[in-house]
């Protein structure tokens, strides 16, 4: 859930940069070149030798169609002792 | 170079250095590593775009349209806003770029894997090295996912389209994922019968799979050069 709702905010996020670059994209015809993002607190040095670090990822979005709904087991029924008389047109079991 | 693309080196493990470079990397998980050389190919009239590239790798991949990205790649590709490039530097960083997309893309479907993340890092020098690091659930597929997303891209950057045999040889890695025994298996005759019967293609279909599947690490069959 917690990863839904930080995609839906990095969704709000990406359109308002979209529209941005596209206003900047107008009149700077030399786009800058794309820097990296930011620096790696567990190993500072390590993107000296980079000049760029672009991020992606996959999430499988599971669609109706795809998802499995498991129902619970069939719970046995119980075995009711035939009642005399009763026809056997009427069992259910 | 060999054609517009070199991989220059395939490794696997932790990595644990990168892992604050993409906050989507599950902590402790396993990646493979290519360092990757990227020549573009000119930019003029017959030479391929990279939307025209992309556009292709969707027929082959459609899920490819369904990843993030935090650069709006995808998007752009989409848009037409990277029909041209301006920059040199741009242009192979994009590359470089969808080939990480394709390898997430190939190990997601081979494997089953819920999410995969990954990150594309251009070096400073030489400007057309990169280091793509992808999450990988199995060593073997990130390998041969590396390897076919390279023979992919060099094939789509000349131009060419990609034939039935390269759908077929997704199908065929995914089906032998799901089958230990036959990943087992060491002979390629008696592996190329039982797969032609299973999918009903001709053995001499199969036979050059199960090759490309052994020359990208997929497979260790014995003998495979023979027939």
């Amino acid at each position: 859930m917690k990863d839904e709702s930080s995609f839906k905010n990095l969704n709000d996020l990406k359109t308002k940069i979209e529209k941005l670059i596209s206003f900047q994209e107008k009149g700077d015809q030399l786009k800058p070149p794309r820097k990296v993002k930011d620096e790696n607190p567990d190993s500072p040095g390590l993107l000296s030798k980079y000049a760029q670090v672009l991020c992606c990822s996959f999430e499988k979005v599971e669609t109706i169609e795809q998802q499995t709904i498991k129902l619970p087991q069939a719970i046995p029924k119980k075995t009711h002792p035939k009642k005399e008389g009763d026809s056997p047109g009427r069992d259910s079991s | 170079m060999k054609g517009f693309l070199e991989i220059k080196e395939i490794s696997y493990g932790e990595f644990p250095e990168i892992l604050g470079l993409n906050p989507r990397f599950k902590p402790g998980g396993k990646k493979v590593k290519v360092v990757l050389d990227v020549q573009a190919p000119e930019i003029q009239k017959g030479n391929p775009d990279i939307s025209s590239i992309f556009m292709k790798l969707i027929k082959l991949l459609p899920s490819l349209e369904r990843h993030q990205c935090g650069e709006h790649l995808l998007e752009d590709i989409k848009s037409g806003k990277k029909g041209s490039y301006s920059e040199h530097s741009e242009k192979i960083t994009d590359i470089a770029h969808i080939m990480e997309h394709v390898i997430i893309d190939l190990q997601s479907k081979i494997t089953g894997m819920d999410s995969c993340s990954g990150i594309t890092c251009g070096y400073k020098d030489p400007y057309f090295r990169f280091d793509l690091f992808v999450e990988c659930k199995d060593k073997k597929v990130g390998m041969f996912s590396a390897r076919f997303a390279a023979d992919l891209l060099k094939r789509l950057l000349t131009n060419k389209s990609l034939s039935r045999r390269y759908y077929a040889l997704i199908d065929l890695a995914q089906y032998l994922y799901g089958n230990n025994s036959l990943q087992r298996q060491t002979k390629i005759d008696p592996l190329a019968s039982q797969i032609s019967l299973e999918f009903g293609w001709k053995k001499r279909f199969v036979l050059p799979l199960l090759r490309k599947l052994q020359d990208f690490g997929f497979l260790n069959l014995k003998h495979s050069i023979a027939t």
